[in-house]
């Protein structure tokens, strides 16, 4: 017989499962931060090479003289220097964020050109705006007709300046642009031509658009220099930071974070509104949420439901206020600016001279303090602004100037009690757990383009990069001022390398988690090296070392005609590939029947109710009695003839079924007797 | 019989439709992992750095590579020595080394009335083109749009086109379009050139991350180095899939009638493509939100720098990344620990990246009145619900359905690349790892060893080193597990050859990568199991929001109704119930009517007729009503 063209699996449960419906898969919002831990060894262990000067500066500009009004006039002598600094950056910022002067080199610490220093240090190539990413090459920037720029005048000043004519880039014309809604408006500021070669400010933050040259010459004569980054929305921000002149050499870990927000119980909370109807009263109600409008729904927004670079913010700044140290949070210097660009959740310190101390942990704990201080607050601030309103409302009048939530008609249909309905507005609880991800080492000395961070697995090759004679020195172990240089070390010191790097993993390793219990975070992991087995390596018997052997012998016989006297050896092979690195762990937390997952180290969970703008009602019948006994009598009389009529119909249904009996049973005396009972009528 | 023309096959297989085929959403990228590098100079000269050692670990093999060509120095420039050489298309070597595009491939171009005359002179040939103005000096026609600019052009053309109505300074592309050049090369003047050029930089053309004509300034930095170029697949599969968060309750009062309007994150185009992501579509905006997670997580200036220095996004498309492997004595598979470092760092890219995306999924549950549109956004599906209900209210719970990924991220296949900052990259399977050799310590031993003196047994043995140490990096991949797992093998053929007497064999031997092999990740909960191809470094396992709401109602359990309420609703409910019994008694009469028929028994149908005389058998239709909600009650003495 021929079968359908198409059928399903006939072992479909053993090829495949259908489809099953989780009763819950939790989902989390998760923020990432940043904390800092640094290290106090002395900088006689560091090398002195790059770190005794600073030799990048912004170039120097004369401030501008003011008139009363604060206006700058362009034509005056006395500004050219400023005139021409604002020339070149409008220039630079036209042509991509890219100046076509060279840096300003301070002092040349490099024998040989000024190019050895930069490449030493990797950058800066660019006089005004140094080191910004490449995506800053689509930005331009657009000047308004009105710009003050084009008050210059072909005089003295410009010739000073070294502007002798206005080209044609700065045509004063209005710059048009598209907005969202497809109109070209005049516009001026930053733009970018990345989507398109006309020009869109879609991507760009307001901190960005809204830039000028004006501030860019302003902030380096302040000696602040600009950073463009990703905020996290992904939007281009940028920020202005200072040049440190203060040199301090410092290790550092730089510890990963993520804050992750699960949803927990949920149910109803305050009463929001009893209303009450009297028997058989019509009313309407309406109900307004803070969702109503945008201002609101900004204000009730938190870290724990939702992620904007406005809630971000707003986070960030409860963090830094609850951060004590004001001393650490204060510090403006290189290395901290790339993580200030997003979430820096501060720096704590760890003593290391003389021995462990356990410094982090304590700095650690006060991080994870702060942070779920400034949570809670962050939480309850925000869900303070999440009013839910109900009220009953006329019909005839309509609020205006404001929005009007939905109107809902209701109906107490009982005229013997009054009905109460009670509303609740629904509240969410969060769960958030705060986790460690991912720990680097990092290496500052607070100047420009210093801060440096690697994963832990090269934390060897980087204590050699910045510390000399990392191999051959030994240091007391009690008082680093000591050293040792030779075969057999006194007591009490410890190799160079290892001492310091065994201090930054003790640190960095010890991290108690939210319970109290001291986790290790990083681990020593050895892989044993495996020879390359006889298959892999084209059956050839024999090891490695053989292989090598022959190979060297074939090579050198291809040239010389015969095998080399001495047999090559291959150099010593290690035994096993060996790295620090992060622990590959998952933590847990149990939430009533489900648990929560997160990688790393939970080091402090809190749980948060946050209001949401669900409401729930019940009803409630008032119990009071509301009729008279009249009233009372016509609706049990109303009642009694909707009973009358049901009772005629099932006695009905009795005699039916009584006389289906008869007939089924063949009882003809029965039947007679229904015969004079109900006798036929005549027609 | 005749049949019919066709029929289907008797004997014919159903095709099997499966349960379960799980489809991956796969995303790719690479790593550069740097082996071994040398710079110009003698060993200690603290200009060069990168120039190998005697008591590095890597002499043994750095010392006889062999060390990059050294870059023409700058001679004396002028702004019009610089012009030319632009125009004739970044082709002399002294000006422009190491450019990275083809000679005359990018020209500059001068049209501006005022400086055409310092380098072209006009000339009226005898039939012009009507709109086009012919400078000698210059093959090229002008158009009269045209202004100064450098131009792309196709190999071999020398004809360049304006594009109509735009008046910039800058670079253009033929066809009168401008998607060959990014703005920045386009706006690239001979002055900026210059000056550049004078403080000891060279100008590198290159092919960014948009697949446009990209420039930089960058300094000579003359090294070479070796390095393996990982290719590394994500994999996404589906996971479980179930109720998420409580998106919204809402509640109905007893009767009540309401609009419901859903509007989900897919209802506008900024907020869809926000919250996309790679796990689940590809899209030109996750792809960059990811590649930024990826760039976030790998933040590290001296990575970054590494990468601009060899040309590396130029020729490594979507790179997450160079990895300097520094290695210790011995086999020491450095690789191994750089690589454990790029899945975490994979992994958490990957974490972020889909809580992010996933946070942006947002599903607003409103209820709306039916006279109000909200202007300015679009209007979503309006649902009517209604509470049918009329003692109790009912509240409904909407929650928001999450899907649960697996990501895997495996090793797909490797090739070794040869970088010199002089000449730019060159690839090689792990098949032509001797011809890498040949460049890195030369193709004999006359070419080797730079410095040191030419000895065919020190040659030899830097060779032989020099391979096995790449092949030993790729020998130890850390899989997941903890489990190494060789990634190279050696591959042996044996085979006659043919003419000879002696039955003569040859062998030829060669490497490569195992890209065939399979590995097989299992969930220990759940005991999922998925199989990708090569080596699996990492698994994550992320939640994301989806735009599905699921909804179920909760009944209020206060009561609505007074006792006359309640008691009406108990009387209709019994006097339908009362129809509903008489009418299915009246069928059964039916039914019994006809089986005293079908039993032809006299004695009961006379039975029958005594007990249903024949006049109420009329086909009486007893209508069922719906049923109603309380009747309206009486006013009180009305």
């Amino acid at each position: 017989m021929a079968s359908a063209l198409v059928q399903l699996d006939p072992d479909g449960t053993a090829k495949g499962t259908p489809g099953v419906l989780n009763y819950n898969v939790p989902d989390a919002i998760s923020y990432p931060g940043r904390h800092f831990i640094a290290f106090d060894f002395p900088h006689s262990m560091f090398h002195t090479l790059l770190s005794d000067t600073t030799y990048f500066g912004l170039p120097g500009v004369n401030p501008p003289i003011r008139a009363a009004n604060g206006t700058i006039n362009f034509n005056d002598p006395a500004n050219a220097s400023y005139v021409k600094a604002v020339y070149e950056v409008i220039l630079a910022m036209q042509n991509g964020f890219q100046s076509s002067k060279p840096p300003d080199l301070l002092a040349n610490i490099f024998p040989g050109s000024n190019g050895d220093a930069i490449l030493r240090v990797r950058g800066p190539y660019d006089r005004w705006l140094p080191d910004l990413p490449d995506e800053a090459r689509s930005l331009r920037l657009a000047l308004a007709p009105t710009d003050p720029i084009f008050t210059i005048v072909d005089n003295i000043t410009t010739q000073q300046s070294g502007v002798s004519t206005i080209p044609q880039t700065l045509s004063p014309g209005p710059f048009l642009l598209k907005g969202p809604n497809g109109v070209a408006a005049p516009f001026a500021g930053v733009y970018t031509t990345k989507d398109t070669s006309e020009g869109s400010v879609a991507g760009l933050g307001p901190s960005l658009t809204s830039l000028t040259p004006y501030r860019v010459v302003d902030e380096s004569i302040q000696k602040r220099r600009l950073v463009i980054y990703r905020d996290v929305e992904g939007l281009l921000a940028c920020k202005f930071v200072p040049f440190s002149t203060n040199i301090q050499w410092q290790f550092y870990l730089v510890e990963e974070y993520r804050l992750s927000s699960f949803y927990g119980n949920y149910g109803a909370g305050k009463t929001l509104k009893t209303m009450s109807l009297l028997p058989g009263e019509k009313t309407k109600l309406s109900l307004k949420t803070y969702r109503r409008s945008t201002e609101t729904t900004k204000q009730s927004s938190s870290v724990l439901d939702a992620f904007s670079s406005q809630i971000a913010e707003d986070f960030q700044e409860a963090v830094e206020s609850e951060t004590t140290n004001k001393e650490a949070a204060s510090r403006h210097d290189e290395g901290y600016v790339e993580a200030e660009l997003t979430g820096n959740w501060g720096t704590g310190s760890a003593k290391v001279s003389g021995g462990f101390k356990g410094g982090s942990t304590s700095a650690r704990e006060q991080m994870a303090k702060n942070v779920s201080k400034a949570l809670q607050k962050h939480a309850s601030t925000a869900s303070a602004k999440r009013d839910v309103k109900v009220e009953q409302s006329s019909e005839g009048t309509t609020e205006s100037g404001e929005e009007t939530g939905v109107e809902r008609d209701i109906q107490n249909v009982n005229v013997g009690n009054t009905l109460n309905f009670v509303f609740r507005q629904m509240n969410q609880e969060h769960v958030t757990l705060l986790h460690l991800t991912d720990i680097k080492v990092a290496f500052s000395n607070s100047t420009y383009g210093s801060f440096r961070a690697v994963p832990l697995h090269q934390i060897e090759d980087f204590i050699r990069d910045y510390m000399p004679n990392a191999d051959t020195e030994y240091v007391k172990t009690d008082d680093f001022s000591k050293t040792y240089v030779g075969a057999t070390p006194p007591a009490g010191y410890k190799k160079k390398l290892d001492l310091v790097r065994d201090l930054i993993l003790t640190e960095a390793s010890s991290v108690p988690d939210w319970k109290g219990v001291l986790t290790q975070a990083v681990e020593k992991v050895s892989f044993p090296w495996s020879a390359p087995t006889t298959a892999l390596w084209g059956g050839t018997t024999g090891a490695t070392a053989t292989r090598y052997q022959t190979d060297v012998s074939d090579l050198v016989k291809k040239y010389t005609g015969a095998a080399p006297l001495e047999p090559a050896t291959q150099p010593t092979l290690a035994s096993a590939v060996d790295f620090y690195r992060f622990k590959r762990q998952t933590s847990t937390y149990s939430l009533g029947a489900n648990v929560l997952k997160v990688p790393g180290v939970i080091v402090a969970v809190s749980r948060n109710v946050l209001r949401t703008d669900g409401v729930i009602v019940d009803s409630l019948l008032g119990i009071g009695d509301a009729l008279d006994v009249y009233s009372h009598n016509l609706q049990d009389e109303a009642t009694r003839g909707k009973t009358n009529a049901a009772v005629t119909l099932e006695v009905q249904v009795a005699l039916e079924t009584l006389k289906q009996s008869i007939v089924s049973n063949k009882d003809s005396v029965s039947a007679a007797l229904v015969d004079k009972m109900f006798p036929t009528p005549n027609p | 019989m005749a049949t019919a023309l066709t029929q289907f096959e008797t004997d014919g297989q159903a095709s099997v439709l499966s349960y379960n085929i799980p489809e991956p959403t796969i995303y790719n990228g690479q790593t550069v992992a740097k082996l071994f590098e040398r710079g110009v100079g003698t060993p200690g000269n603290v200009n060069n750095p990168m120039a190998p050692q005697a008591g590095d670990v890597d002499y043994a093999v750095t010392s006889h590579m062999l060390p990059p060509a050294a870059v023409v120095p700058v001679g004396a420039l002028t702004l019009e020595s610089v012009t030319r050489a632009m125009r004739d298309g970044f082709a002399d070597p002294a000006i422009f080394p190491n450019v990275g595009v083809p000679p005359g491939r990018i020209r500059y171009v001068v049209f501006d009335p005022v400086k055409i005359n310092q380098y072209y002179q006009r000339v009226y040939p005898a039939n012009p083109s009507p709109g086009v103005e012919y400078y000698s000096g210059y093959t090229g026609m002008v158009s009269e749009y045209d202004t100064i600019g450098v131009y792309y052009f196709e190999s071999g053309s020398r004809q360049i086109y304006g594009e109509p109505g735009r008046n910039f300074s800058g670079y253009l592309a033929p066809d009168g379009n401008s998607l060959w050049l990014s703005n920045g090369l386009r706006m690239l003047s001979p002055a900026t050139v210059l000056s550049q050029l004078q403080t000891g930089f060279q100008l590198r053309i290159f092919v960014d991350g948009t697949n446009k004509y990209s420039y930089r300034f960058e300094l000579p930095k003359q090294k070479v180095a070796i390095a393996i170029i990982e290719k590394y697949r994500l994999s996404t599969f589906l996971g479980n899939y179930g109720a998420g968060r409580t998106l919204q309750t809402f509640s109905l009062l007893p009767g009540e009638k309401t609009k419901l309007s859903v509007k989900t994150y897919k209802r506008s185009t900024t907020t869809a493509k926000a919250a996309s992501s790679v796990l689940d579509s590809y899209t030109q905006e996750s792809a960059h939100e990811f590649e930024r997670s990826v760039a976030d997580e790998r933040a590290n200036k001296a990575e970054q720098k590494d990468s601009q220095e060899w040309h590396v996004e130029a020729e490594v498309e979507q790179n997450w990344g160079v990895v300097a492997v520094k290695a210790k004595a011995g086999y020491s598979g450095g690789t191994a620990s750089a690589r454990e470092s790029t899945a975490r760092s994979m992994n958490n890219a990957t974490q972020k990246h889909a809580a992010k995306a996933s946070s942006k999924r947002d599903i607003n549950i409103t209820q709306t009145s039916e006279t109000k549109e909200e202007e300015g956004t679009e209007n979503s599906n309006i649902r009517d619900l209604q509470n049918i209900n009329v003692g109790s209210t009912l509240n409904f719970v909407f929650r928001q359905m999450n899907q649960q990924y697996y990501t895997v991220f495996h090793l797909v296949d490797a090739q070794l690349a040869y970088f010199d900052t002089t000449v730019g990259i060159r690839r090689f399977s792990f098949g032509e790892i001797e011809s890498l050799l040949d460049l890195a310590v030369g193709a004999s031993p006359s070419q080797g060893v730079s410095g040191a003196s030419t000895n065919v047994n020190s040659w030899a043995a830097a060779r032989i080193l020099l391979r096995n140490r790449i092949l030993s990096e790729m020998l130890n991949i850390i899989d997941h597990t903890g489990t190494m797992v060789p990634f190279v093998e050696e591959k042996v053929y044996t085979g006659p050859v043919f003419g000879t007497v002696t039955n003569e064999t040859f062998t030829t031997r060669y490497w490569r990568t195992r890209s065939d092999m399979l590995s097989t990740f299992t969930d220990p909960e759940t005991t999922f199991s998925i199989q990708v191809p090569g080596v699996i470094l990492g698994v994550t396992t992320n939640v994301m929001r989806t735009d599905a709401v699921i909804a179920d109602s909760v009944l209020g359990l206060g009561q609505g109704l007074d006792v006359y309420s309640q008691t009406l609703q108990t009387e209709t409910v019994r006097l339908q119930r009362a129809q509903n019994d008489l009418q299915a008694a009246q069928s059964k009469r039916v039914q019994l009517a006809a089986a005293v028929l079908g039993g032809k028994d006299a004695t009961q149908a006379a039975i029958f007729g005594q007990v249903f005389p024949p006049p109420p058998l009329v086909t009486t239709t007893t209508t069922t009503t719906p049923v109603p909600a309380p009747a309206p009650v009486p006013a009180p003495g009305g």
